[in-house]
């Protein structure tokens, strides 16, 4: 028989186990979690330059879990119907059609960002040439995936994408039969279905490929600092120099998921809230009129955003680009040449060179891309929809920007090797000045009471959320959108700064991004 | 750092970890709410039982005087919802004559509850329509089908013997007798068959089906706790489904029963 005494001191023993109960150190025991075979980083990447691909993987997962939502509603035999039901009466069908729209966008957007990224730092180069060959067939599918979701809404820009898709491809060799793949022979039920077939095939397409492409960067781990070799190619880590993978880069990664998902909710949230008709219908966040209604004439023919170029392209009015042929062709060239540039870009381009002006060339066709085909061809189809360009007005509005791109890289390149040249070849690695112990218990200070006034906030965003669903109507929506759009960018700050307080950069007194050299 | 510093730092880790805790509670309380709230479908039913007229699969309205007496053939329609099949039938004796179904009092055995069954319609006061959905487990037409009262049928094997004139239901054997408003015959099921009160336009010949008497149809909301105020009026019928029409109700024919000849 136990004495009081010792139930006691069993109890205090019990009582005392479970204070000291760590339960993510257990987690991460029994998970095997500091032995997971990914690499870490080092401190000076966690910084959202280093995390383009994250963001757009992350967006990517937000189309996936509203997709897969979406789908339990989508019926192909009525697909302007259903999508008009769930906007009216499904709870927060409106919010859920409007993120994954919008989720669309920022995912585009940040695969461009991604890609032009990685050009500039030249992380395409050697031993990196597969994993930017993979991720510009994966942009290629990214909007293809697009397409195929725009099309699914069944209204009258959704029903013109598809006329248009259909007609360009009329005019390609073999054309009939690829119609008859992406869209079926004929019938609204067998097109819809297929399109949405398409849009989700593509989609599992595009998850195994990202896997693929993880699982290269995981081969050479993430690209440092061109300046850690004096800007030559190969870039590469030390393997076991790297921290851990967990958790700092569990936390970053987490932290980035959350940031971006937030801005996925927070856009079209601010959007709906705008009164209807004031926002163009480019970029409206709620499907257009049915094509059969009268207002659908009122509405210009525009393509999705960032097919904008490739449809003014279709309209310069050279005459080789006229008639069904012509219009196949000026798609092939405007979008297919360009594709197959960067597709091609680290097979042509093989010098070990990594600094932009070193290799000027391919730097001058990049910024090109990037403003004149990219962003000026759209902005000019955007102002100009259906409205054919005659040849010399295009060579007027698309030459002297041409000629600026060509002759300020190449004035920038000169005065560039002119300064490193001076300064004893490449430029010189500069330590950014290692940060004493003393400021890093400062920082940290401060970083706490952020951290605790951002919990604060997360708490009080969830307390006005409760008050506002108990009596919740559809015209809240939006608001609703807006603070958990809001919460989620706090959620993500506040994962941030405990990985800056608990996982803080060693005080080094050469700094972080020094290392090689 | 030294030990002394580590016992502060283990508080204020310890700190941090808490708030984190509860940031990431709050988040998943603020975020999973619309979630549910997404993957929930509206409620798509009715307010209250519609008239739809019955025609046939090109659209015309079907003539009472039409359908064939002793029923053999599979004739299916929906109502009040589009997964609420109904059998329409117009009962005979043996000699192929239309037989005069009279209102009757139906008895609920599992609660005792009762209710009028209106009784036939038509010139013959003959045709009648319940539904396709046995009571006992679900089982729908045709296995769940009508036998009927003429020497080229087979009988329903059933509990109590082979009878003719009975809707039988093949999955667990249970039997309801459509000339007293579908009442329990045999077991295992425990409720009636609920009937499709019918409505017929002596100057046209068309009928129209007006509401439901009964127990709720199996499946739908309350069918399964008969009450007497519900087995009068069993809304839970107009729940669950989407609308079987606004106007109309298409009587689909799936061909001859296989019991007949």
């Amino acid at each position: 028989m136990a004495s009081p005494r010792d139930l006691v001191n069993r109890i205090n023993r019990l009582i005392k186990g479970i204070k000291d109960f760590d339960f993510w150190g257990w987690i991460g025991e029994r998970a095997g979690l500091n032995e997971l075979p990914l690499m870490g980083v080092p401190d000076y990447m966690f910084r959202l330059g280093y995390w383009t691909g994250g963001m757009a993987a992350a967006a990517f997962f937000w189309q996936l879990i509203t997709g897969l939502i979406l789908l339990m509603y989508y019926e192909p035999s009525n697909p302007y119907g259903s999508t008009m039901d769930l906007i009216n009466t499904t709870m927060y069908g409106k919010l859920l059609l409007a993120s994954h729209l919008y989720g669309a966008y920022v995912m585009i957007f940040l695969v461009f960002v991604h890609m032009f990224r990685n050009y500039f730092v030249g992380a395409y180069k050697r031993p990196r040439e597969l994993q930017w060959m993979l991720g510009v067939i994966m942009g290629a599918i990214t909007l293809g995936i697009g397409f195929f979701g725009y099309s699914l809404v069944g209204d009258t820009l959704s029903v013109d994408g598809v006329d248009v898709a259909k007609g360009l491809l009329q005019g390609v060799p073999g054309g009939s039969v690829l119609i008859s793949i992406f869209f079926g022979n004929g019938g609204e039920l067998q097109q819809y279905t297929r399109v949405l077939a398409w849009h989700i095939t593509l989609a599992g397409l595009l998850l195994l490929l990202l896997m693929l492409h993880l699982g290269l960067a995981e081969q050479h781990g993430i690209m440092p600092s061109p300046r850690t070799t004096g800007y030559r190619a190969p870039v590469l880590v030390d393997r076991r120099e790297m921290p851990p993978w967990w958790p700092r880069n569990f936390l970053y990664m987490v932290a980035v998921l959350f940031w971006t998902w937030g801005f996925i909710l927070i856009i079209p949230s601010v959007l709906l809230m705008l009164p209807p008709g004031s926002i163009p219908i480019l970029f409206s966040p709620t499907p257009g009129p049915p094509p059969t209604s009268p207002a659908a004439a009122t509405i210009p023919p525009y393509p999705l955003w960032f097919f904008l170029n490739i449809y003014k392209i279709v309209d310069l009015g050279i005459p080789a680009f006229q008639g069904t042929t012509g219009a196949a062709l000026a798609a092939t060239i405007g979008g297919g040449i360009p594709l197959i540039f960067l597709f091609l870009l680290p097979l042509l381009d093989r010098s070990d060179k990594l600094h932009p002006l070193d290799r000027i060339g391919y730097t001058i066709v990049m910024v090109w891309l990037l403003v004149v085909w990219l962003v000026l061809l759209s902005v000019l189809g955007a102002l100009t929809p259906g409205v054919i360009i005659p040849v010399n007005i295009a060579a007027i509005i698309v030459l002297p920007p041409t000629v600026v791109i060509i002759t300020g890289l190449y004035l920038a390149r000169r005065t560039w090797v002119n300064s490193t040249r001076v300064g004893n070849g490449v430029s010189s690695v500069k330590g950014s000045g290692g940060i004493a112990l003393r400021e890093i218990v400062i920082r940290r200070a401060y970083a706490t009471l952020v951290l605790i006034v951002l919990t604060a906030v997360e708490v009080a965003i969830l307390a006005v959320f409760w008050r506002i669903s108990m009596n919740m109507s559809i015209k809240m929506e939006p608001v609703m959108g807006m603070l958990v759009g809001v919460a989620m960018v706090v959620f993500g700050e506040i994962v941030a700064l405990y990985r800056y307080i608990m996982y803080p950069a060693p005080p080094s007194p050469s700094g972080g991004v020094s290392k090689g050299s | 750092m030294s030990s002394g510093n580590d016992g502060v730092d283990l508080v204020r880790r310890r700190i941090i970890k808490a708030l984190i805790t509860i940031a990431g509670m709050a988040l998943l309380a603020t975020s999973l709410p619309p979630v549910i709230d997404q993957i929930i479908p509206p409620e798509m039913g009715l307010k209250a039982f519609p008239r739809l007229l019955l025609v046939d699969e090109n659209g015309n309205p079907i003539k009472a005087s039409q359908i064939p007496v002793n029923t053999q053939y599979v004739l299916r329609f929906y109502y009040p919802l589009s997964n609420e099949p109904n059998m329409l039938l117009n009962l005979g004796n043996e000699n192929g004559e239309p037989v005069e179904v009279p209102p009757t009092t139906v008895v609920v055995p599992q609660t005792g509850a009762t209710y009028t069954f209106p009784g036939g319609v038509g010139p013959s006061k003959s045709i009648v329509a319940f539904s396709g959905i046995c009571q006992h487990l679900g089982c729908e037409m045709p296995l769940i089908s009508f036998y009927p009262n003429i020497s080229t049928c087979q009988p329903a094997v059933t509990s109590v013997g082979n009878i003719k004139g009975v809707i039988h239901c093949l999955c667990h054997g249970s039997t309801y007798d459509p000339y007293r408003g579908g009442a329990v015959v045999t077991g295992p099921t425990v409720r009636p068959l609920p009937a499709v009160v019918l409505e017929w336009d002596p100057s046209t010949d068309e009928l129209y089906a007006v509401k439901m008497i009964g127990p709720v149809i199996y499946g739908h909301p309350g069918f399964d706790t008969p009450t007497p105020d519900t087995v009068k009026n069993p809304t839970g019928d107009l729940q669950g489904g989407t609308p079987a029409g606004t106007t109309n109700t298409v009587v689909s024919n799936l061909g001859k029963l296989t019991q007949c000849t």
